[in-house]
């Protein structure tokens, strides 16, 4: 499973980081990353299973302080060392090991140390985490981290967009057929010569990379064409006063623009007069979405005008509140 | 009418035999203790004339009064239950989510305490009325109707219903089962380095679309484990994509043999669940699942 | 009586020359024309408007008044104007098989890699196995010319072509290094092969890197690409009784022109005395070039000059050659053309596939040179499969006899899935011709390595796929 691709640059994201910032509130309860900044522990017991009572040394040195005798040592223990000093039948009866004078040994318990250049085929991380830290009771191999990636889910491994694109090609529920059509059409956006920047004003959505790069990633190239020429609103007709019809315009959801985008675009691609197939026909209408030359771009302007046209007719409920958007492009 | 007649016969020719005191569901009326009396002081003759006399005259009273009903053993329980509800009726109750969890005896096992058939709905009246009782404020319910519900509760063995811990067997094979629509995956993993067999083919040749390999593989991809083991599996009824799925559940559980540690991870790629849809039934006056025949004007 | 001659001739064998070709197609160029279709409708001529200032006819005046009143009626319901739906534009004839079968090697928007070229003294050599090379560019153009490349190979996807060197590549390799050897050493050499494996394993891909390689060394190579074009029965054919096999003159004249084209500079250097048979004459070529020529200008006599070529290749000191045809198993079987008995032909009386079997089987020798074929992975042919195994039928089962003979003596080639280490190289490969976008590791290469089952073709679809 590949980790998750940086779509493509925003200056927003470039910043001079020495080290990873946490933001406690991002963490879930599931993710092993920990929260940098600690909770002191809780000095009253937070369950019944927790002792109630205080430590026997605590409780001995209280004792003693109300019947005048001496307290044991809260503080500190006593050391070893210093007893065996003071008493020559503790330095009698030392183990050996005490009696040495110095405690340094020539070897060391402690993990050794792998060579890097011992030319293991292993790679060399696996063998640190295992190393570092021991494998959970039950597993066999190092877990892997939860979360799962993005995409990782068996019924949700392709992209939103893919999906949707994918459902709106198939006929007949002829999936398998119509993901070949969607394979096909993307390795036509690959290998076309990249799209060129229009010369009429051609409203690609923000955030679009430099089109000449489009190609090497055709499911951003979709995306961007798609996304586009997506309408915001729809204008919905309703009976007004005297018998006329009220033009209301009303938002739609990203779900919804990309379908009417897709109705278009792929209604546009029917109209042309060549008889190639339906991949070779939609991937060409995408690039002339991307161009602006495509009849999809008429549509969109057209609604939109008659949006704002009507914009008097909205009805704007002030107690609701509409939640902001915070999503940017690409939405995924 | 028949059989209870025959049965009064056959008691009466008992009372003759006197086997009367052997027989517990009767007793006499009067006419026993007469005739007791009558044995303690007569010669054997003179008691022979009068048991003769006596027996001629004697009405048996059955014990039960349900004796004459089909199902009097029946009868008997659900009297005596129903006596002991209206006894207790005004103790205060709690609401049926708050009253103590019990099971009673299934039908079955209701059938084996009685005796004989027993039809479902009496069964149910039982049910009704011990559910009402058991519903009753548990600090209030008389020792007696304790008691008295001990042996309408199902007695479950706990330590044969425990599920069997699978394991790993002597060489090294973990199996599971997986299904989806009518096709079933019998799944066997080893630990290995990545080599898949299914039905004694490669992969390849028995799964020919990319999506329906991801799918069956999935278990392994989702936790980067695909050079870990090895798979062999027998895949039978149904298409590829159910194949494929039933596959990815076989997996999930022969994986979750060898590391348990896996279940959150699996449960969330979405490999362990069962995905319970099939085709939909075919319904009279329907021309398939849902289709109805066109409508026609008359 | 009159009948008599006819019906002993139908009797009787067939005849000089029968020609078996299509019927033409008749396409209406315009509306003029009387059209014998269905589609009457859209055919037709747009009708013609009525002008009453012109003094249409007294009809037309007629129907035009009745449309008035009946406009002028209020509750008269409007029509709907029916969408007549627009008529696309046809394609020319050839046009979409053009589009077809158009090969493009080269893909400007995916970035540059710089790989080690494919020379021919690479060839044979084990140490280049597990390597991917970039096809020499004086190469890339014959290999086009003749055909090796197909629709639907990666070629499409990155800036230059390349293909990945396989153990199988190394024996192929050898072989041709043996060959060369024998040049030298001025000894005799024929080596004959059979690729076999599953779809997608690499069998046309290691035709064309034995091409390659005998381009560089000089050899004149002869390539029937696709056999499907032989047997389907799209191209003309007729029985020559002089060869006594079916003839497709059209299709060897085209053969001829590939030929031509790859393998010119040599042809040109070759000189020719014998004199061979074309047509009802016998000439003499200066050169093999000219023999080649001759058939390309005059495709009666195309067949004639095939086998003059082929003839000619086969005298000693000639170059030695490499004689190739993919899709073997679909001329080990019966054919789709169609005798005057409406009895389908069996492909070995085909010309070429016969002549080309006898150079496969060791029936006929090149004194120096390769004789490869590729099986296809349909249609299924059981003699041909078991023929390869080597192993004889079963006594119940439908056999076709010519099959097992026609293949004698060649070896069989095996391309078996690749190995993990080669599914690495071919991954990073991938990464850098940015077609594969995730990180190379051991667990993405097992994960490739079992979805593809090591098949090149779905390893490189696997890659392609994108995964977000």
């Amino acid at each position: 499973m590949p980790p998750p691709r940086t779509l493509f640059l925003r200056t927003s994201t470039l910043r001079i980081a020495t080290r990873p910032i946490h933001y406690p509130a991002l963490l879930r309860c599931y993710s092993n990353k920990t929260s940098p900044q600690s909770t002191p522990p809780p000095k009253t017991p937070a369950t019944p299973a927790q002792d109630a009572l205080p430590h026997v040394s605590e409780e001995a040195a209280a004792t003693a302080g109300i019947t005048g005798e001496t307290k044991p040592e809260l503080e500190q223990g006593t050391p070893i060392q210093e007893m065996i000093n003071r008493s020559a039948e503790a330095r009698k009866n030392a183990p050996s090991v005490l009696k040495t004078p110095s405690n340094k040994r020539s070897y060391s318990t402690e993990v050794t140390p792998i060579d890097a250049g011992a030319g293991l085929e292993a790679p060399a991380n696996i063998l640190s985490m295992s190393l570092e830290e021991p494998l959970p009771p039950g597993a066999k191999f190092p877990l892997p981290t939860l979360p799962i990636p993005a995409r990782g889910h068996l019924q949700y491994r392709y992209s939103p967009l893919m999906v949707q694109v994918t459902n709106f090609l198939m006929r007949h529920g002829k999936k398998a057929t119509a993901q070949s059509v969607m394979d096909h059409v993307l390795s036509i956006l690959r290998t076309k010569p990249a799209p060129k920047q229009s010369i009429t004003y051609t409203p690609l959505i923000p955030g679009t990379p430099p089109l000449s790069s489009l190609p090497s990633d055709p499911l951003l190239y979709l995306q961007t064409a798609i996304d586009s020429v997506a309408p915001l609103m729809k204008i919905i007709s309703v009976k007004g006063a005297g018998g006329a019809k009220d033009m209301i315009p009303s938002p739609l959801n990203i779900r919804q623009r990309r379908r009417m985008a897709l109705e278009w675009i792929v209604a546009a691609a029917d109209k042309k007069k060549d008889r190639s197939g339906l991949a070779e026909r939609f991937a060409d209408e995408i690039i002339a979405v991307v161009e602006g030359r495509s009849a999809a771009w008429d549509k969109r302007n057209q609604v939109h005008r008659t949006a704002i046209q009507s914009r008097a007719n909205v009805v704007v409920d002030g107690r609701r509140q509409s939640k902001k958007n915070t999503r940017r492009f690409p939405y995924n | 009418m028949a059989a209870a007649s025959s049965k009064t016969i056959r008691c009466c020719y008992r009372v003759a035999d006197g086997l009367i005191s052997s027989n517990p569901q009767f007793r006499s009326r009067g006419t026993v203790t007469l005739l007791q009396q009558s044995r303690a002081f007569s010669t054997t003759q003179k008691t022979s004339q009068l048991e003769e006399s006596i027996a001629l005259r004697t009405r048996l009273i059955p014990a039960s009064a349900s004796y004459y009903n089909a199902n009097p053993e029946y009868c008997d329980n659900i009297l005596a239950l129903e006596e002991l509800l209206r006894k207790h009726e005004t103790l205060p109750t709690v609401p049926g989510d708050q009253a103590p969890q019990v099971k009673w005896k299934t039908l079955v096992e209701y059938r084996d305490m009685i005796g004989g058939y027993v039809k479902p709905s009496r069964y149910n009246r039982v049910s009704r009325i011990l559910n009402r009782l058991n519903r009753i404020e548990p600090s209030l319910l008389p020792q007696e109707t304790k008691e008295a519900l001990e042996p309408y509760k199902h007695v479950a063995n706990e330590h044969l219903n425990i599920p069997r811990p699978r394991t790993v067997d002597g060489l090294g094979r973990a199996y599971g089962c997986g299904r989806r629509k009518t096709s079933v995956a019998r799944v066997y993993v080893v630990e290995g380095n990545g080599e898949v067999m299914i039905n004694g083919k490669p992969i390849m040749d028995v799964f020919p679309r990319l999506h329906d390999r991801e799918s069956a593989l999935w278990p392994l991809l989702s936790t980067s484990r695909m050079d870990k083991y090895n798979v062999w599996a027998v895949l039978e009824g149904g298409g590829t994509t159910g194949q494929a799925e039933a596959l990815t559940l076989g997996l999930a559980k022969a994986l979750l043999v060898h590391e348990p540690a896996l279940k959150p991870a699996l449960r969330r790629a979405g490999c362990v669940t069962r995905d319970p849809r099939g085709v939909e039934r075919k319904k009279p006056g329907h021309l398939k699942a849902r289709k109805m025949p066109t409508w026609v004007k008359r | 009586m009159v009948l008599l001659p006819l019906s002993l001739r139908c009797l009787g064998a067939p005849r000089l020359p029968l020609v078996l070709r299509p019927l033409p197609r008749v396409f209406p160029t315009s509306g003029a024309a009387a059209s014998f279709t269905t589609s009457s409708t859209l055919l037709a001529n747009p009708p013609k408007k009525a002008n009453p200032q012109k003094g249409g006819n007294v009809k037309n005046l007629k129907a035009i008044a009745a449309k008035q009143r009946a406009s002028s009626n209020k509750f008269q319901h409007k029509r709907k104007k029916r969408d007549i739906p627009e008529r696309k534009r046809q394609y020319l004839d050839g046009q979409r098989k053009i589009i077809k079968n158009t090969i493009v090697l080269s893909n400007t928007n995916a970035p540059a890699i710089t790989l080690p070229e494919m020379a021919k003294e690479l060839a044979g050599n084990p140490e280049t196995e597990n390597t991917v090379f970039e096809i020499p560019g004086s190469v890339v153009d014959k290999l086009r010319h003749i055909e090796a490349f197909k629709t639907g190979q990666h070629w499409p996807y990155f800036q230059k072509p390349g293909t990945l060197v396989r153990k199988e590549s190394t024996e192929i390799g050898a072989m041709i290094n043996a060959v060369n050897e024998a040049r030298l050493n001025k000894t005799e050499l024929h080596e004959r092969r059979i690729l076999d494996g599953v779809k997608g394993s690499g069998r046309s891909i290691l035709l064309a890197q034995a091409m390659a390689w005998a381009f560089q060394s000089d050899w004149v190579v002869i390539s029937i690409p696709n056999s499907l074009d032989l047997v389907l029965g799209h191209t003309e054919y007729e029985y020559d009784t002089h060869w006594n096999v079916w003839v497709q003159k059209e299709y060897t004249a085209a053969l001829l022109q590939r030929i031509h084209k790859a393998n010119a500079p040599l042809l040109k250097n070759l000189k020719s005395t014998t004199p061979h048979r074309v047509g009802k004459t016998e000439k003499t070529f200066q050169t093999l070039l000219k023999l080649v020529d001759a058939g390309i200008e005059d495709s009666t006599v195309s067949h004639d000059i095939f086998m003059a070529l082929i003839a000619e290749l086969s005298m000693t000191d000639r170059p030695p050659v490499l004689f190739a045809l993919d899709n073997l198993s679909l001329i080990s079987r019966l054919s789709e053309n169609r005798d005057t008995g409406f009895a389908k032909i069996h492909a070995h009386d085909l010309g070429i596939p016969n002549i080309f079997l006898s150079y496969l089987n060791g029936t006929k020798d090149f004194p120096r040179g390769l004789t490869i074929a590729a099986t296809a992975p349909s249609p299924r042919t059981p003699d041909l499969t078991l023929a390869l195994k080597g192993e004889k039928p079963g006594p119940w089962d439908k056999t076709d006899e010519r099959i097992a003979p026609s293949i004698k003596g060649a070896k069989v080639v095996k391309c078996d899935p690749l190995r993990k280490e080669e599914v690495k190289t071919l991954m990073d490969w991938y990464t850098a011709g940015g077609i594969y976008k995730g990180a190379v590791t051991l667990e993405t290469v097992a994960e490739s390595y079992a979805l593809s089952n090591g098949n090149p073709a779905e390893l490189f679809k696997g890659c392609l796929r994108l995964k977000y």
